[in-house]
């Protein structure tokens, strides 16, 4: 027989061994469950010899979901407005997409439902999903009529989840409204407060506004301070798709309570953080995502004040630290990095080393902050005040939009314009007040539909 | 006559009918009110039993913060670390804000060296005016008027609307720490039983179980580096407060080295939770029925509502509720009490009713029944009447040819037969007397008197009339004698003073036989024609003074007893003397009747 054969069949099977072991090794690699932190600065370069300012990007990815099997259990409680102003084809869309959503989870789930007018009715009390149609034939008995106890409904919504809150399940309180609240507390500051209690808790409250009757700053409120997504729908026959997308986030949380400080360092000063909620206790910033969806960016723009340097210096600006929940492998993590700047006496040197993302970032949430201060303006009365920081604020967006090459800040500078067009008319003014603050919510929190 | 009987029947029927009513009514009133205290300390029970699953909520806040401010002071060495506190605050869902104060009051935490968030120097602007009333974090019972100093302060500077500070009404004995002194637990709950339960006071603050137990907790803080948390609970209590606009509630807890820890609660949460205790609308409308509960703020502002009935009416029964939410008010609401009492008003109503009827019933029957007895009685009068006419002129008759008879007789004639001839004239006169008062009795009856005046001279009447008496009066005994003072003609009716005398005469003559003389006189009182007559008889019983001129009155004695009269002389005489515009008169006086005739004449 071929005495080479043994050697042959040896080396095969080492090959095969050998792309078995790649193959494995290659399955594995993406598989980091662990949310990167990426810092960056504007200008990493910056000019020398002055004090200036500077714009921080602390960028943060939610890792891919290793497969829906083994996705986050969600704990979801639906808060419907069924006031009379939900009467006819608006509660009929509003049930079924209720119904069509809460069909997207499975046994592992828990769901409640409360609807609410002048009093607040716990419709179907925290379940597990096992049996679906006692749930379904409830939330179509829901009729509207009445008053609308809103801050009521979302506290019982909130009791509802604390029966099976835990941290390792997605708790959220998805409120659907149309109107104003106006039983019980009705400022946007009293809901602010309560949605940051429960974002403390861990729960966050998505806030759909349907309709041109709710109040915008309510809701946008609510949602920011714990943390949950904000949409506008003027027509209700959108609902099932709103629905669907908010679902889609609940069921793609990746990592969950995520604290992250900042520490400034070298005289470094922290002015603002755009876009976002945050404390800042001296050099100190401390803000919270409460959660971050899977294969989503998510990121906070600190704007700080450097001190002047010499040139060829380098300088630590800051220091980051997330803590978070990792859901993936149900522990808490830590996440750390520093950030530098260099200091340069050419001009060139600067322009040359931008960090064209970064800025982009910034650009951008600067913009939104002026769009936010133009509604301000535009609520004081002052047309042409509102008018022309819109305009100012596209001539900032169509600047570095052209040094940036960015077509996304054109993008912007296009939105801009149209908003200072279509400001002043009075009786568009209220869709485009909830336009706008809806569109300033998603750029803020960086929201995906 | 007719319609005062009509008036006496309805009068029979609504009295009773009214006085049923009233009692009914009364009775009804009494009842309801009954029900209606039954049903209002019913609903107190239920907003009070609402109200203590209130401080319920509060009780367990305090047991949770007590524990937190324990674990904090562990962490404290000799200051409160700065960073574990902001993390306290950034986990905790309740606690809006924290705040340490050192044992001299002055502030410890938000850090008076560190920079401060925006959020901390809020709270420390808003707070400073608390941090620097005095005493507020050491309240001393043994002294009871000083909560009510220490009160003013804060409050002055901003807000005048609500600030009090105390403990929670209610803790149950078991609620305190097991290693707490026994023998003080029992002092502190005695104490806390008397503690008013802060529903309404603007202002309040329910003192610290007194000098004993402060004593004690000093005592404690020396020893108190070797035992740390275990003496703990020295002091605490809730303050509820108004600034911005906003019911602010601050729980302190004093540390055992003096030091004061203040959670600032969340309002927003604080509310929530609240209102998660409270029944939903599915089980408010099995709990209430038709009513409704509204849980109001300081503002009347409803904050929550559960029960299905739905109107913005006057509340049935609202009551405050306890320390710290000693602002706000519970509201029961339901449709008013009338309606539920209504059956009970068709029970009163319904025998009323047929009461009424049959009252009404009875009174018709009576008087149908009267109304025939009264035309029987007119009937009879009727016949009377008829009958003394047609009596009146046979009798004429008779007197007419017995005296024409006694003209022809002349003087030859047998004095036998002129004597009978008299009598029979006497008889008849007397007859036509009779038939005369029957007659007028009956038209004054009937108010169809009339007068006919003419002049004569009153003085030649009543000789005249005397004249025809004389014969009757002398033969019973009695010789009349008058004494005339008129002396002139005058305007007057005849007939009236006729039958007067008649009356009185005749009268005379049946009770007073064998009395001697009758004196008569007349005169002329101004325009007044005044007769006096007076007979010297047995007189009248003082008793009968007043009855005697009542018709059918016949005054009863040995004197009267059998003797004939119909009973209607003297009333009659003395009408007719009225229907003439004057009087007749019993004189007062010792011995005999003297009775006065006054007729008004005219000139």
């Amino acid at each position: 027989m071929n005495r080479y054969f043994p050697i042959q069949r040896w080396i095969s099977a080492l090959l095969l061994l050998l792309t078995c072991v790649s193959l494995t090794a290659k399955a594995q690699a993406p598989k980091t469950q662990e949310v990167r932190l990426d810092l960056s600065l504007a200008t990493p370069v910056m000019e020398a010899g002055a004090p200036q300012k500077a714009f921080i990007k602390i960028s943060l990815d939610g890792f891919e979901l290793p497969g829906r099997a083994e996705r986050t259990p969600a704990n979801v409680a639906i808060v419907l407005d069924r006031s009379g102003s939900m009467g006819g084809e608006k509660i009929r869309h509003a049930r079924e997409a209720a119904i069509m959503a809460i069909g997207r989870l499975d046994a592992r789930d828990i769901v409640s439902m409360v609807a609410y007018d002048s009093q607040v009715e716990v419709v179907v009390p925290a379940t597990r999903l096992t049996d679906r149609q006692p749930i379904y034939s409830a939330i179509r008995s829901i009729r509207a009529g009445g008053n609308t106890a809103l801050f009521a409904g979302v506290s019982k919504g909130a009791a509802e989840l604390r029966k099976f809150i835990d941290r390792n399940r997605v708790n959220r309180v998805i409120l659907l409204s149309d109107g104003l609240a106006n039983v019980g507390p009705q400022t946007p500051a009293a809901l602010g407060r309560l949605g940051q209690s429960l974002a403390k808790e861990g729960i966050s409250v998505t806030t759909i506004g349907l309709g041109l009757g709710y109040n915008e700053d309510l809701m946008t409120q609510l949602a920011g301070m714990s943390d949950g997504n904000h949409a506008f729908v003027e027509n209700a026959a959108d609902l099932a798709r709103i629905f669907q997308y908010e679902f889609g986030d609940v069921l793609s949380v990746v990592a969950q309570d995520l604290i992250i400080e900042i520490r400034c360092l070298n005289g470094v000063r922290p002015l603002r953080l755009l876009g976002r909620e945050g404390e800042v206790f001296g050099d100190r910033v401390r803000t919270r995502l409460n959660q971050l969806y899977s294969e989503q960016e998510k990121y906070l723009v600190l704007e700080v004040e450097v001190p002047a340097q010499e040139a060829g210096s380098e300088l630590e600006l800051a220091g980051v630290q997330v803590d978070y929940a990792n859901l993936a492998t149900r522990q808490s993590a830590r996440l750390e990095g520093r950030i530098q700047a260099r200091f340069s006496a050419s001009k060139e040197e600067v322009q040359q080393a931008v960090d064209k993302p970064a800025l982009e970032s910034a650009v951008e949430q600067v913009a939104n902050e002026y769009s936010r201060e133009a509604v301000e303006l535009r609520d004081q009365g002052d047309v042409e005040g509102a008018k022309s920081l819109l305009q100012k604020s596209a001539e900032f967006l169509g600047a570095q939009a052209e040094a940036l090459a960015s077509p996304e800040l054109k993008a912007q500078e296009e939105e801009a314009l149209q908003d200072a067009d279509k400001l002043s008319s009075d009786e568009e003014w209220n869709r485009q007040r909830k336009e706008l603050r809806e569109k300033q919510y998603k750029r803020a929190t960086q929201q995906t539909y | 006559m007719k319609y005062r009987a009509a008036l006496l029947l309805i009068l029979l029927v609504l009295v009773p009918l009214l006085l049923l009513g009233w009692l009914g009514f009364r009775l009804q009133q009494n009842e309801q009110q009954l029900v209606g205290l039954q049903l209002q300390k019913l609903i107190e029970q239920q907003l009070e039993s609402v109200d203590s699953e209130l401080q319920t909520h509060f009780q367990q806040l305090e047991r949770l913060l007590q524990r937190q401010a324990g674990a904090l002071y562990h962490l404290a060495d000799t200051d409160y670390p700065v960073d574990p506190l902001r993390r306290f605050i950034k986990d905790s869902a309740q606690v809006q804000q924290l705040f340490v104060l050192d044992s001299d009051d002055q502030r410890q935490f938000p850090p008076r060296n560190q920079a401060l968030s925006l959020d901390e120097q809020r709270l420390v602007e808003r707070l400073q005016p608390l941090w620097q009333s005095p005493g507020l974090f050491h309240p001393n019972a043994s002294d009871p008027s000083a909560p009510a100093v220490q009160l003013q302060a804060p409050v002055s500077a901003k807000t005048s609307d609500y600030f009090a500070s105390g403990q929670l009404a209610q803790r149950a004995p078991a609620d305190l720490p097991s290693d707490f002194p026994s023998e003080l637990s029992s002092d502190l709950s005695a104490e806390l039983a008397e503690a008013p339960s802060a529903s309404a006071k603007m202002a309040e603050s329910v003192a610290e179980p007194e000098a004993a137990l402060s004593d004690r907790a000093q005592g404690l803080s020396t020893q108190a580096e070797s035992k740390p948390v275990e003496t703990a609970t020295a002091a605490s209590g809730w303050i509820a407060w108004y600034a911005d606009a906003r019911l602010m509630h601050i729980y302190w807890w004093r540390d055992p080295q003096g030091r004061t820890l203040g959670f600032v609660l969340n309002d927003a949460r604080l509310l929530s939770d609240l209102i998660n205790r409270l029944p939903d609308a599915g089980q408010g409308a099995q709990a209430l029925g038709d009513a409704q509960i509204r849980l109001l703020d300081s503002q009347r502002v409803t904050l929550y509502s559960w029960g299905d009935y739905q109107s913005n009416g006057q509340a049935l029964r609202s009551l405050g509720l306890s320390h710290p939410l000693g602002s706000w008010r519970l509201e029961y609401h339901a449709p008013a009490l009338q309606r539920a009492a209504s059956p009970g008003w068709l029970a009163v109503v319904a025998p009323l009713l047929s009461l009424g009827l049959g009252l009404v019933g009875l009174g018709y029957l009576l008087y149908r029944e009267h109304g025939r007895e009264l035309r029987l009685a007119q009937q009879r009068v009727n016949f009377v009447n008829q009958v003394s006419h047609e009596l009146k002129t046979p009798l004429t008759n008779v007197r007419l040819y017995a005296e024409m008879l006694q003209q022809r007789l002349d003087d030859d004639a047998d004095p036998a037969v002129s004597r009978y001839l008299g009598v029979i004239t006497d008889e008849s006169q007397r007859l036509s007397r009779l038939i005369d008062n029957v007659l007028s009795f009956s038209r004054m009856q009937r108010k169809q008197l009339k007068l006919a005046p003419e002049r004569l001279e009153p003085d030649q009447q009543i000789e005249r009339i005397l004249h025809t008496f004389a014969p009757l009066l002398r033969q019973r005994g009695i010789e009349p004698v008058f004494a005339p003072g008129i002396g002139q003609s005058l305007n007057y009716d005849p007939a009236t003073l006729e039958q007067i005398l008649n009356n009185l005469l005749s009268n005379c003559e049946k009770y007073a036989p064998d009395s001697g003389e009758l004196r008569l006189h007349s005169w002329l009182d101004g325009t007044a024609l005044c007769v006096e007559l007076r007979d010297n008889g047995p007189g009248i019983d003082p008793a009968d003074r007043q009855r005697i001129f009542e018709p059918f009155y016949r005054s009863s004695s040995r004197l009267t007893d059998g003797v004939a009269g119909t009973g209607i002389g003297l009333g009659l005489a003395r009408d007719l003397a009225r229907a003439h515009g004057g009087d007749l008169r019993l004189e007062p006086g010792e011995g005999g009747a003297a009775f006065t005739i006054r007729l008004e004449t005219t000139r």
